[in-house]
């Protein structure tokens, strides 16, 4: 039963990945961006379910559980900043990518900035936390066939890989972004099926709260995690401006309008599917008050717990299946923008400026296979690793600090430079690989410190002699 | 408790009318 629910929305999703395969083909434009056609539901759900990965299921979750409501400050910042971007940044990057005929975000930084230099940087920068960023969620959905399916780890991150490779391989952005909003649509199901009924079992919010207060204050204390931490999760919100996989979302609107009412859709559903998973974890914990009730002792296996407990096989597969989707909703997404940076930015840009559309389009699918097989090769050499969600923080928190600042300034500020731009991309991505090393995460989030420091680089940086006779 | 009420009820309704407000004062004007 649970294999069938299982088998049912994968067959889906290739299905789409074929579908769309003839439509990708046209051009590397259709292939890297869906030819900037996409409509306000397809960008809004796509746009949010890439940025969320199974960190939502999974990570917050368990979060809940083990911090209580105060958890709630996780999501608070992402949602609101990425509500922001729908409605400003959003609409002026797709206006401005839409008049030069950009297609990825290298493509934007040289032509705002002027500078190859500046893509170039871009590229290597953008590469190494996306390679990182895809390895790690495919390891994730590794464990995740073995935790639901009983499948091997490493067959199951063949698996994973496997399927997003096919339909990528195939539709390009179309499937990309058409499987995303299926994928939405199933973690709709999880993150709002499994709280409703877990809150109906504990009788509702008033008595759940009641239960966990009893079992320690803490829990119902929005001010229990101390005021580093709670700025360090408030502060995963500047990871989206910097993003490139969410960014390339917003290009892809058939226009500025479209954006606006994305920013409707998309919040209502991130705001549902946070608190959704902030509900499974404070239920979780008034069914299972001690840690060590819970399989391997770990807050991150209630969600298939709860699942198992109170569901039917076949829903139970499907409300697994919410977990593989916010996987590879994000890997799909991340894997096509990380192609892109191997086809269209670096050999397209330098080498096959004459290369006709056709065998751009293929190439641009080699790329594909070659960043799997990429990803594969670190989630087995990650194999052991128990920090999944280590490494996914680590690449958030790069590509937001490196891009974030550079992105926005260059939007926003008129005088922002090239040497400015290239100064703040090096600075946040040595920030927070030197602050992780540190250990000060611990105290503080990364990604805040280095987005700042990366801020203050492209705006110093943009005052520079080479700066100021550039602008 | 307030606060935890605050955080599970007040603060997603609360985000969902910021983007319908947002929505509304970006109409462009045709």
């Amino acid at each position: 039963m649970v294999a069938a629910a299982f088998g049912l929305y994968f067959l889906v999703i290739l299905l789409v990945g074929f579908l769309t395969a003839r439509r990708s083909s046209r051009s590397v434009s259709d292939f890297f961006l869906g030819g900037r056609r996409m409509g306000s539901w397809v960008v809004a759900l796509s746009a949010v379910a890439s940025g969320r990965s199974a960190w939502l299921v999974l990570g917050l979750s368990g979060m809940a559980y083990a911090k209580g409501v105060s958890a709630v400050w996780a999501c608070i910042g992402y949602i609101i900043v990425e509500l922001f971007l729908f409605i400003f940044l959003g609409r002026r990057l797709r206006s401005f990518t839409g008049e030069r005929g950009d297609i990825t975000l290298p493509d934007f930084l040289e032509s705002k900035f002027r500078s190859p230099a500046l893509r170039v940087i871009s590229v290597i920068i953008l590469l190494s936390f996306l390679t990182t960023y895809i390895g790690a969620q495919v390891l994730g959905g590794g464990k995740a066939f073995f935790g639901s399916l009983d499948v091997p780890q490493a067959w199951g991150v063949v698996l994973t890989a496997g399927i997003v490779f096919l339909y990528t391989v195939f539709g390009g952005f179309y499937a990309v972004s058409y499987t995303d909003v299926i994928q939405a649509i199933f973690m709709i199901l999880g993150l709002v099926l499994l709280p409703i009924v877990a809150l109906v079992h504990q009788g509702g919010p008033g008595p759940l709260l009641e239960a966990l207060r009893a079992l320690d204050p803490r829990l119902v204390d929005p001010w229990a995690l101390g005021a580093g931490a709670t700025f360090g999760l408030l502060g995963i919100g500047l990871g989206s401006p910097g993003n490139p996989h969410i960014l390339v979302r917003y290009m892809s609107a058939r226009d500025t309008e479209i954006l606006r009412k994305s920013a409707i859709i998309g919040t209502f559903w991130n705001v549902f599917m946070a608190w959704g998973a902030v509900f499974v974890g404070l239920a979780g914990r008034a069914s299972f008050p001690r840690p060590d009730i819970l399989p391997n002792a770990d807050p991150e296996n209630l969600y298939a717990l709860l699942a198992r407990m109170y569901f039917h096989p076949f829903l139970f597969g499907l409300v697994m299946a919410a977990v593989f989707a916010a996987i590879m909703s994000t890997v799909d997404s991340q894997l096509l923008v990380a192609s892109s940076a191997v086809a269209r930015d670096i050999y397209q840009r330098f080498w096959g400026k004459r290369a006709s559309e056709r065998v751009m389009v293929w190439l641009s699918r080699g790329s594909v296979a070659l960043i799997t097989l990429i990803a594969l090769l670190l989630g087995y050499l990650g194999r052991s690793s128990q920090l999944v969600f280590w490494f996914v923080l680590l690449a958030w928190a790069g590509l937001g600090a490196a891009f974030g600042p550079a992105v926005i300034l260059g939007l926003y500020w008129k005088r922002a430079t090239a040497p400015g731009a290239i100064a703040g991309l090096i600075v946040g991505a040595i920030t927070v690989f030197a602050w992780r090393i540190s250990g000060l995460s611990g105290f503080l989030y990364e990604l805040v410190p280095a987005f700042v420091l990366s801020a203050i680089a492209v705006f110093v940086f943009s005052f520079t002699k080479k700066g100021t006779e550039h602008n | 408790m307030t606060g935890a009420y605050f955080l599970l009820a007040v603060v997603p309704v609360a985000i969902i009318l910021l983007a319908i407000l947002l929505y509304f004062m970006t109409r462009e004007v045709r």
